[in-house]
C-alpha cells in the first residue's frame, strides 16, 4: 500500500508540481523576451493546477494530514480515543468515497458531452477521472489505516 | 410600444392567454452576474412581468452572483438539474459550437446590437438549435450585450497603434491577435482593474457593461469605438423542466424567452450605452470613433482571418459560409429598423421553432 | 422541512463534527452536500460536488498558491529561513519582540502585494514559525502573529475582494484602494504593539543569541539571507511596480529559492523531495477546505439563512450605533462559520442599504467590511487561515486560535475607531479626487 501511495503522490510531487512551476516562468520569461506568452499556457496551468491540488489526496490521509481540530481528541483516554479515532477514519473514508463518486459522475458527463479546453485539445473527462481515482484511493487509505493498530 | 410599456403590462399583444389552474409552478433561473448588476436588473423585471402575466402560475426564483454555480458551469448545471434556466455562455465552450462561435469572429456581428440579437434568433432554428441540444438542454436565447471596443491608455485609431500593446481580451481568437500584432494578456475579470493600474496591461477590449462596472475608465482614458466580436449572453433551458410544464404554460415560457432576450439586448447593448458614453464623458474618457475608411483598414487587417475561419470550417463540413451569408442577408432587412420596431416584430412575429411545442 | 430550519439545523451539525475532529474541508462538504439532497435530491447534490471541485480546482487564481506554499517549503528545507532570521535577529534584536514585529511587517508585506492571506500563510508558516519558536517566542504567539498579518492581504492594495466589491456596489475601486492604505497600515501598527505587549510570549532581549548556529560563518549566513531578502525585494516590487502578476511572481520566486540554494552550495535532492512532497500535501488538504467552504455555502443560499439573518438585524429599532455594532456582531457569527467569500456574496445586496441609509459612505463600508473578512478568517471554529498555518506549522489549529485572540481584539479596535472616524478611511481617496 504504502508503495502504491508514494508513486502515486510520486507523480504529483516530482512531476506536474515542477512543471508547473516551470511552466509559470518559462511563461513570464517568453512574455519579457518575445512578448509572446504561451496561447495555451493558461489552459495547462489550470488544469495542472487540478492535478497538482488533488493527487495529494492519498498522501495526505496516508500520513493523516488532513485539516482538522483535534482538541476533543487529545483529551481521551487512550482507549476511547482508540474506538474515536476508527470511526474519524471511516466517517472520512465515506466523505472521500463520495467525493470520489462526485468526480466520477462529473467525469462521465463530460465525456458524454465531449468537453475539452479551449486553447489545447485536451478533453477534460480523463482529468476528472483521475481526480476521481485519486479520492477513491485516499478513502482506501482511511480504510486501510483503520484497520492497521487502531488507525494510527 | 417600447420594453417599458410591456414590463409595466401594458402591451395587451404580449399577453399570455393563461387556461392553466394547477398549483402554481416555480423554476429556477441562475446567473454568474451579481444580483444588483445590470443585466440582473432586467431579467427581474422581465421575470416579475412573467409572474403576473401568468396570474402568480410560473414563478422565477433568481440566484445571481454565481451562487449556484460558475459562469462556465452553465450547461452542466442546467442539464443535470441543478437549475432550470440558467446562463449557458458558448464563449467559455472549446468545442461543440463552430457555428454559434461565428458572431466571436471579427466583424461578423452586426454592430447594432438589437438587430445582431433578432437575427441570430431567426437564424437558430437552422443553425443553433441544434449545438444546444448536443450539450443536453434546450435553446434559451442569445442577447447581444455590444459588440467589443477597446479602451486603451494612448489613443488608438489605426490597426498598427495596437502593435506590440499588451491587450486584456478575453477568449480573443489567437489569429486575430496575430493579424493586429497585440499581445493577448488572459486575465481573470477581477484581476483586470489591478493589471490596468499596474501596468502588467496597456488596453482592454471588451464592451460597455465590462467597462463601466469594473472601471477600467478609471485607468484607460481613450475608448474607441470598434464593433469587433459579440458580448453575448446566452442561456439554456432544463429539457425535463420544460417538457413538464403544463402544456398550457408552454407558450406563455417559450414566448417569454424571446422577449428577455430583446429586452436584454436593448437595455445593455443600447439604453446603458447611452449612460456609459456620459460616464466616460464625465470622468475625461476621449471618445474615438472611426471615419469608415478609418474603419475599413481595420476591415481589411482582419479579413484574413474571417476568410480562414470560413475556410477551416468549410473543410470541417460546418456551413459557415452559408451562416455568414444568412447574416448579412438579414442585417441589411433590419438595418434601419429602431429598437422599438425590432421588439414589435418580437411581440407580434416571435421566431418559430426555437423551442419543441 | 423548512428550509431554514434544515439549514440551522445542518450548520450545528457541521460544527459539532469538526470540532469533534473530523477532517474540515471533508465535513464542510459533507454537510453541504446532505443539506443539498434533503433540499433537492441526490442527484443535484452529487453534480453541485463535482462542479464546486472542478472549479475550484481549475481557478487560475489559485495558480500561486501551490507554487508559494513550495517556495516557503524550499527556504524552509535548505536552512535559509534561519540564516534570514539571524541576520533579522540581529537587526532587530535589540528591541522587545523586534523579530515578532519584523515577521508582522513581512507577512502583511508578502500578503499586500500577492492579495492571497492564503499564499502569506502557508510561505511564512514554513519560514518564520519555526525560526520564532526556535528563538524562544511561544508557539501561540508566533502562529498568532503571523496568521493574523497575512489577513492585511485583502485591506492593503490590491485587494480581490475590494474589486469584486467595487463592482458590486458601482463604487471606484481606486477610491476602495486608496481607503484600504491607511486602515491597512493602521491595522498592521496595531498587530507590531499587540505583539510587543505580549512581555510573556517572547525572550528577553538579548536571551536568545544562544540559538547562533557556531558551525556556519557570519559570512556565510549573510550571503544566503541577503539573497533571500533580494528574492523578496524581488517578488514583491515586482508585483508592486508590475514587472508581473501574483501568480507569475510565485513561479519566479520558486525557481529564484532554487537558484540561490545551488548558488550558496544548499541544494539537496533530499530537501527538494520533502519540499515537493510536503507541498502536494499542504496544497490537498488547504484545497479540501476552500472546496468544502464553497459546498456548503451553495446549500445555505438555497435556505436563505443569511437574508433572515440580516433582515432581522435591520428590523432592530435601535439607534444607527447599535445597528452597526449588531451587524458588527451578525458577520462575527457568520464569519465563524462561512468562507469569508460566501459570506461578501450573501450578504452584500442586503447590508448594503442599510449601511447606506444610516449615511455611510459605500466606500467606507467597503473597508468596514474588508476588516470583518479579515476577522472572519482568523475566528474559530472555521477559521481559513489558522487551517492552513495548521498544515504549514504542525501547530494544532486550537493553540493558534487561542494565540490570535490579542489580534481579533486589536482589529476590533480598529472597526470601532471606522465607526467612529469614518474619514480613516475615506479622507484619503478624497484628497485623491480633488
Ligand atoms: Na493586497
Ligand atoms: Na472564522
Amino acid at each position: 500500500m504504502h508503495k502504491l501511495i508514494a508513486f502515486w503522490e510520486g507523480w504529483a510531487a516530482y512531476v506536474l508540481l515542477p512543471a508547473l512551476a516551470l511552466l509559470v516562468t518559462v511563461d513570464v520569461s517568453l512574455r519579457y523576451v518575445f512578448n509572446a506568452p504561451l496561447a495555451w499556457g493558461t489552459d495547462v496551468k489550470e488544469l495542472l493546477l487540478l492535478l497538482v491540488m488533488t493527487v495529494g489526496l492519498a498522501g495526505t490521509s496516508w500520513a493523516d494530514e488532513h485539516i482538522r481540530v483535534t482538541l476533543v481528541e487529545e483529551r481521551l483516554s487512550p482507549s476511547l480515543q482508540r474506538g474515536f479515532t476508527m470511526l474519524r477514519r471511516l466517517l472520512t473514508a465515506t466523505l472521500l468515497a463520495l467525493l470520489a463518486w462526485a468526480m466520477a459522475v462529473l467525469a462521465l458527463d463530460m465525456r458524454e458531452f465531449g468537453e475539452r479546453a479551449e486553447f489545447v485539445a485536451i478533453p477534460f473527462w480523463p482529468l476528472a477521472a483521475l481526480a476521481a481515482t485519486s479520492a477513491l484511493l485516499a478513502a482506501v487509505v482511511e480504510v486501510v489505516r483503520l484497520t492497521q493498530k487502531g488507525g494510527r | 410600444y417600447t420594453t417599458e410599456d410591456w414590463f409595466a403590462g401594458k402591451v395587451p399583444a404580449a399577453q399570455p392567454k393563461v387556461t392553466y389552474d394547477g398549483a402554481p409552478v416555480k423554476l429556477r433561473f441562475s446567473s454568474p452576474n451579481p444580483a444588483a448588476s445590470l443585466v440582473p436588473t432586467v431579467w427581474h423585471r422581465g421575470f416579475e412581468w412573467l409572474g403576473k402575466a401568468t396570474n402568480g402560475k410560473l414563478v422565477i426564483e433568481e440566484f445571481h452572483g454565481g451562487t449556484l454555480h460558475a459562469a462556465a458551469d452553465g450547461w452542466r448545471a442546467v442539464r443535470n438539474g441543478v437549475t432550470e434556466h440558467a446562463t449557458c455562455y458558448t464563449s467559455y465552450e472549446a468545442s461543440g459550437f463552430p457555428l454559434h462561435k461565428a458572431i466571436e469572429v471579427p466583424f461578423v456581428t452586426p454592430e447594432n446590437p438589437v438587430v445582431a440579437t433578432r437575427v441570430i434568433q431567426e437564424l437558430a432554428p437552422k443553425y443553433f438549435t441544434k449545438e444546444w441540444q448536443a450539450r443536453g438542454v434546450l435553446y434559451g436565447y442569445t442577447a447581444v450585450a455590444g459588440v467589443s471596443d477597446i479602451m486603451s491608455k494612448k489613443p488608438i485609431r489605426k490597426p498598427e497603434d495596437l502593435k506590440g500593446l499588451r491587450v486584456i481580451a478575453q477568449g480573443f481568437s489567437p489569429e486575430a491577435a496575430a493579424a493586429l500584432g497585440m499581445v493577448t494578456l488572459n486575465i481573470p475579470f477581477p484581476e483586470i482593474y489591478t493589471a490596468m493600474q499596474q501596468g502588467v496591461a496597456d488596453a482592454v477590449i471588451w464592451v460597455d457593461p465590462g467597462f463601466v462596472p469594473f472601471k477600467i475608465y478609471e485607468l484607460a482614458k481613450y475608448h474607441t469605438t470598434l464593433g469587433l466580436t459579440a458580448q453575448h449572453v446566452d442561456t439554456c433551458i432544463n429539457r425535463n423542466a420544460y417538457q413538464n410544464l403544463p402544456a398550457a404554460l408552454k407558450p406563455a415560457f417559450a414566448h417569454f424567452q424571446q422577449l428577455m432576450g430583446h429586452a436584454v439586448s436593448q437595455g445593455i447593448g443600447v439604453d446603458f450605452r447611452t449612460k456609459a458614453k456620459e460616464i466616460y464623458r464625465q470622468n475625461g474618457v476621449t471618445l474615438i470613433t472611426l471615419t469608415p475608411e478609418e474603419k475599413a483598414a481595420w476591415v481589411a487587417t482582419l479579413k484574413p482571418v474571417q476568410d480562414k475561419w470560413v475556410a477551416d470550417q468549410k473543410a470541417a463540413g460546418v456551413p459557415a459560409d452559408a451562416l455568414l451569408a444568412d447574416i448579412r442577408r438579414l442585417e441589411a432587412k433590419y438595418r434601419n429598423a429602431t429598437p422599438d420596431e425590432l421588439f414589435k416584430l418580437t411581440v407580434e412575429q416571435p421566431v418559430a421553432g426555437l423551442l419543441p411545442q | 422541512m423548512e428550509p431554514l430550519t434544515l439549514g440551522a439545523l445542518v450548520m450545528v451539525g457541521m460544527l459539532v463534527l469538526v470540532i469533534a475532529g473530523l477532517p474540515v474541508g471533508l465535513t464542510l462538504m459533507g454537510a453541504g452536500a446532505l443539506g443539498y439532497t434533503l433540499l433537492s435530491g441526490p442527484t443535484q447534490a452529487l453534480t453541485q460536488v463535482g462542479l464546486v471541485l472542478w472549479d475550484n480546482g481549475t481557478n487560475f487564481v489559485l495558480v500561486a498558491v501551490p507554487l508559494f506554499i513550495l517556495m516557503g517549503q524550499l527556504i524552509f528545507r535548505t536552512g535559509l529561513a534561519d540564516h534570514l532570521f539571524t541576520l533579522a535577529q540581529r537587526l532587530v534584536g535589540g528591541l522587545p519582540g523586534g523579530l515578532g514585529v519584523s515577521t508582522v511587517m513581512a507577512s502583511s508585506a508578502f500578503g499586500a502585494v500577492t492579495g492571497s492571506s492564503v499564499a502569506a500563510v502557508a510561505t511564512m508558516g514554513n519560514i518564520a514559525v519555526p525560526e520564532m519558536v526556535k528563538r524562544g517566542y511561544s508557539e501561540s504567539l508566533a502562529t498568532g502573529t503571523v496568521a493574523s498579518a497575512a489577513t492585511l492581504a485583502i485591506l492593503i492594495p490590491p485587494s480581490i475582494p475590494l474589486v469584486i466589491y467595487g463592482v458590486w456596489s458601482e463604487t471606484s475601486i481606486g477610491a476602495l484602494f486608496m481607503a484600504g492604505i491607511v486602515p491597512g497600515l493602521l491595522l498592521a501598527l496595531f498587530f507590531a504593539v499587540t505583539v510587543m505587549l505580549q512581555r510573556r510570549h517572547y525572550p528577553a532581549r538579548g536571551a536568545t543569541r544562544a540559538v547562533a548556529k557556531p558551525s556556519s560563518s557570519l559570512r556565510d549566513e549573510l550571503h544566503g539571507a541577503l539573497a533571500v531578502a533580494l528574492l523578496f525585494v524581488v517578488v514583491i516590487g515586482g508585483i508592486y511596480i508590475g514587472a508581473f502578476t501574483p501568480t507569475e511572481a510565485s513561479g519566479v520566486g520558486v525557481v529564484g529559492v532554487v537558484l540561490i540554494a545551488v548558488g550558496t552550495g544548499r541544494f539537496q535532492w533530499q530537501g527538494l523531495r520533502l519540499a515537493l512532497q510536503e507541498t502536494v500535501r499542504t496544497s490537498a488538504s488547504i484545497f479540501l477546505v476552500l472546496m468544502g467552504g464553497v459546498v456548503f455555502s451553495r446549500f445555505l443560499v438555497q435556505t436563505r439563512l443569511t437574508e433572515h439573518m440580516v433582515g432581522w438585524v435591520s428590523g432592530l429599532a435601535v439607534s444607527p450605533m447599535m445597528i452597526m455594532l449588531a451587524l458588527v456582531l451578525l458577520y462575527l457569527v457568520l464569519g465563524a462559520i462561512m468562507d469569508t467569500f460566501g459570506m461578501l456574496i450573501l450578504t452584500l445586496p442586503l447590508v448594503l442599504p442599510i449601511t447606506k441609509g444610516l449615511g455611510y459612505d459605500p466606500v467606507w463600508t467597503g473597508i468596514f467590511l474588508t476588516v470583518l473578512m479579515e476577522i472572519a478568517m482568523i475566528t474559530p471554529p472555521i477559521g481559513l487561515n489558522v487551517f492552513v498555518l495548521e498544515r504549514a506549522s504542525g501547530i494544532p489549529s486550537q493553540r493558534i486560535f487561542g494565540g490570535v485572540l490579542p489580534f481579533v481584539i486589536a482589529a476590533l479596535v480598529l472597526l470601532v475607531l471606522l465607526i467612529w472616524v469614518p474619514d480613516l478611511a475615506l479622507w484619503l481617496p478624497q484628497t485623491m479626487q480633488r
